[in-house]
C-alpha cells in the first residue's frame, strides 16, 4: 500500500501538485470555485426542467424531487470529473515523469483531491439545503460526510486504475468517455431504484443496477440520510466500505504493477 | 553505502517496442497474437561504480544506453536484470524545466519544481533570491513562463537544479543553456559542486564538454561498457568509433601532430592545485603542466616550445625552454618536465595548449602537437574577458579633502 503512504511521505510535493491543479482548474476564472457549483446546478436545472416539469414521469412523491436531484449529482459529478480528468493526467505530465523521479501517481491522486475540493462544497450545499427542507433528516445528515469519504475511496482507487490503464492503453479514454454517459442513466440518480414502473417484472435488471453498478450503494445511502431521513441501508454501508477497499487496493495493484511502464510508454 | 555513492551492478535493461506508436485496448484485444512486439535491450549487463566526488561523463553513440542508465540511476525506471543502488539525494536534471507550466509565473514554478525535485517549501524560500539572480530573471520572475523566450526557461530550470544541494547530480546534455557566457557560468556552479565533494554523472554526445568536466568516462557501445577509464581515452575511443562509421579515411585526421620524430612527447597533462590531473581550473589557482619527453640515445636534450591559443587560434603567450638548460644531459630516454604557475593568471574561457620539441636552434621540429591540450578556466570571482588582472587597490593620499 506504499502506493497511498507515499502521499503521506511526499505531502509537500502533493500539496504543490494539489495547488497547481487547483489553480490551473480554476486559473484567471471569474467565478473560481464557484465553477464547481455551476455545473451540477445548471445540469439539475435542465433535468429539473426536462423530467419534472416537461415530463412529469419521475415525481417521488413529493415536489421535492429538485432536493433529490441534487443528493445524487454531486456524488455522479465527482466520479465522473475525476476519473476523466485522471485518465488523461499521466500523458499530460508525460514531460515530467520521463524525466523526473517522483511518485507518479501523485499525479492522478492530486486530479482526485481538486475534483474532491468540488464534491465537499457541492455536498456541504446539499446538507444544508437538507437541513432546511427536509426536517426529518436532521439527525442523519452528519453521515453524508463519512459516507462521501468513502466514495472518494472508490473514485480515488478508479482513477488511479485508469489513469495507469490510459498511460498502457491509449483508449481507454475513450472508452471510459463513451461508457460514462449510459452509465449515468445506469445510475439511480434521475429516478429513484424502487419506484421503476419495471423492475417488478425484471428483477434481474434491478438487481444489476443496484449490485453490480458499484456506484448504486454509495449514492443509495447518501440520499437515504440526506433526502429521506433515514439511516442507510445496512446491505449499501457494507456495500460501500468494501467497494472502497477494494477500489484502493485494485488501483494500488494495477498501478505499481504498471509504474515501470508508465515511465517509458507515456 | 555512502552518500554521493553510485552502485550499479550487473544491470541490463529490456525495452518492448510495439510497432504501433501507442499500444490500444482495440489492438490487444481484435488483433491478438498478431501485435508485434520486439525486445530491444538497451543495457546489457552494465557494472559501474562510482565514488563520492567522482564526475564520471557517460559518451557513446545515439542509441547507446547513456540516456537509459542515466534514467536507472536516477530511479524513473527499474532495471529487468541487476541492481541499481544510490545513497543520498539525487538532482537530475535531464531536462532543463521539465514540468513547468507555462501559465504560471517564474516563482510559482520555483516552488512546483523544487518540490517536485524533492525540495522542501521552507528550503526553497530560503533559496529563492540565490537561484532567481543566478537564472537572470529578476525583472521577470513574476511573468507567466509562456511569455519566456526558451534561454531563459532553460536558464531558470538549470538554476533550480543547481541550487537543489544534492549528493548526486545527473546532467543529460544540458550545456544548450544560453549564451556562451551563460554556459560557462552553470560550467562553473557544476565545477563548484564537484569541487565540494558532489557526484557527477554526465551524459552528452559532446566530448569535449566530458572532458571538462570529467576525470572518468564510460564509453558506451550498443548498450555495453566498451571501456571504462580515463576521459582522455575514452573520447579517444569514441572518437575512433564515430571515425569507423563515418569514413575510416578520416580518422585520425583530428590530430594535428607533426615532427620528424627523432624526440617525441610522450605525454603532456596539466595538474590541479591538490596533485591530480585535470582539465578544468579556477582563475587565479595554482597550475602546473607535466611534460614527459622521450630522446634516445645520440638526439641531443631538445627544446621545449610552449604556446597558449585561445579557441579563435590566436597565440596569447608563447614560451620556450632549454631541456639542457634544467640539467636534463639527456641519453637516458626519458624525462619530465614541470611547468609551475602559482596564480593562473587567465580569467574565464577555453584555452589550447600546443607544445613542440626542436633542436636548440628551434629550426628543425622533432614532434609538434597543434592541440595538445584544452582546458577551461572558470571565473573564480568577478572576473571577466581572458585575462586575470593581478594587483592591488590602495587609497593613495588624499589631497582634495585637504
Amino acid at each position: 500500500m506504499s502506493v497511498y503512504v507515499d502521499v503521506i511521505r511526499y505531502r509537500e510535493l502533493f500539496g504543490s501538485l494539489f495547488r497547481r491543479d487547483i489553480r490551473a482548474k480554476y486559473r484567471g476564472s471569474f467565478l473560481g470555485l464557484g465553477w464547481s457549483l455551476l455545473h451540477p446546478l445548471v445540469l439539475m436545472l435542465v433535468y429539473l426542467f426536462v423530467f419534472s416539469v416537461l415530463w412529469r414521469v419521475a415525481e417521488v412523491g413529493s415536489d421535492d424531487y429538485w432536493l433529490f436531484l441534487l443528493c445524487g449529482l454531486p456524488a455522479w459529478v465527482f466520479f465522473a470529473t475525476a476519473s476523466q480528468a485522471s485518465s488523461r493526467s499521466l500523458l499530460e505530465n508525460a514531460n515530467l515523469i520521463r524525466k523526473v523521479r517522483f511518485p507518479r501517481q501523485l499525479v492522478p491522486l492530486s486530479i482526485v483531491g481538486t475534483n474532491l475540493v468540488s464534491f465537499a462544497v457541492m455536498l456541504g450545499v446539499v446538507v444544508v439545503l437538507s437541513l432546511w427542507q427536509v426536517p426529518e433528516a436532521r439527525s442523519t445528515v452528519w453521515l453524508a460526510f463519512p459516507l462521501g469519504a468513502l466514495f472518494a475511496c472508490i473514485v480515488a482507487g478508479f482513477a488511479l486504475m485508469v489513469a495507469a490503464l490510459n498511460a498502457l492503453y491509449r483508449d481507454v479514454e475513450h472508452l471510459l468517455q463513451a461508457l460514462l454517459l449510459p452509465w449515468f442513466f445506469l445510475t439511480p440518480i434521475l429516478y429513484s431504484l424502487e419506484q421503476l414502473p419495471g423492475v417488478d417484472d425484471y428483477p434481474a435488471a434491478e438487481f444489476a443496477l443496484h449490485w453490480v453498478n458499484f456506484l448504486t450503494p454509495p449514492i443509495e445511502a447518501m440520499r437515504a440520510v440526506l433526502f429521506y431521513g433515514d439511516a442507510p441501508g445496512a446491505a449499501d454501508t457494507l456495500y460501500t466500505v468494501v467497494a472502497a477497499v477494494i477500489a484502493l487496493a485494485v488501483g494500488a495493484i494495477v498501478f505499481s504493477r504498471s509504474d515501470d511502464r508508465i515511465a517509458t510508454e507515456v | 553505502m555512502n552518500a554521493g555513492e553510485i552502485s550499479v551492478e550487473g544491470v541490463s535493461r529490456r525495452f518492448r517496442i510495439h510497432a504501433r506508436e501507442a499500444r490500444t485496448l482495440k489492438d490487444l484485444f481484435v488483433q491478438r497474437g498478431q501485435t508485434q512486439a520486439t525486445d530491444v535491450w538497451a543495457l546489457h549487463d552494465v557494472s559501474l561504480g562510482v565514488e563520492r566526488g567522482q564526475a564520471v561523463g557517460l559518451i557513446g553513440r545515439n542509441g547507446s544506453g547513456k540516456t537509459t542508465l542515466l534514467r536507472l540511476i536516477a530511479g524513473i525506471i527499474k532495471p529487468t536484470a541487476g541492481q541499481v543502488r544510490t545513497e543520498g539525494r539525487i538532482g537530475s536534471l535531464l531536462e532543463l524545466g521539465a514540468g513547468f507550466h507555462l501559465d504560471f509565473t517564474g516563482r510559482e514554478n520555483v516552488f512546483l519544481n523544487g518540490a517536485i525535485q524533492g525540495l522542501r517549501r521552507a528550503d526553497i524560500k530560503e533559496r529563492f533570491d540565490e537561484i532567481v539572480a543566478f537564472a537572470e530573471l529578476e525583472h521577470a520572475i513574476d511573468r507567466p513562463v509562456r511569455t519566456y523566450s526558451s534561454g531563459m526557461t532553460m536558464r531558470l530550470g538549470f538554476a533550480i537544479a543547481a541550487f537543489l544541494e544534492a549528493d548526486i547530480l545527473l546532467l543529460d546534455e544540458v550545456f544548450a543553456v544560453g549564451d556562451e557566457a551563460f554556459q560557462r557560468k552553470c560550467f562553473g556552479r557544476i565545477f563548484a559542486f564537484k569541487q565540494n565533494g558532489g557526484t557527477i554523472v554526465f551524459v552528452s554526445h559532446d566530448a569535449s564538454a566530458v572532458e571538462r568536466l570529467c576525470e572518468r568516462s564510460v564509453f558506451l557501445d550498443v548498450g555495453r561498457v566498451a571501456f571504462d577509464g580515463p576521459t582522455r581515452e575514452a573520447v579517444t575511443r569514441y572518437r575512433r568509433a564515430l571515425a569507423d562509421d563515418a569514413n575510416p579515411a578520416e580518422r585520425g585526421a583530428g590530430l594535428r601532430e607533426w615532427g620528424s620524430g627523432e624526440a617525441t612527447i610522450a605525454s603532456a597533462e596539466l595538474i590541479g592545485k591538490e596533485g591530480s590531473d585535470r582539465l578544468q581550473f579556477l582563475s587565479g589557482e595554482p597550475f602546473a603542466l607535466r611534460v614527459s619527453v622521450a630522446a634516445p640515445d645520440g638526439v641531443p636534450p631538445p627544446r621545449l616550445q610552449l604556446e597558449l591559443r585561445d579557441d579563435a587560434g590566436s597565440l596569447l603567450a608563447g614560451h620556450a625552454v632549454d631541456l639542457r638548460g634544467l640539467g636534463w644531459a639527456g641519453g637516458n630516454g626519458q624525462t619530465s618536465v614541470r611547468f609551475e604557475i602559482g596564480e593562473l593568471p587567465l580569467a574565464d574561457g577555453r584555452f589550447h595548449l600546443r607544445l613542440g620539441l626542436t633542436d636548440e636552434s628551434g629550426e628543425h621540429v622533432y614532434h609538434w602537437l597543434d592541440d595538445a591540450l584544452q582546458f577551461v578556466v572558470y571565473p573564480g570571482g568577478d572576473e571577466r574577458g581572458v585575462v586575470r588582472f593581478e594587483g592591488r587597490w590602495m587609497l593613495e593620499e588624499n589631497s582634495a579633502t585637504r
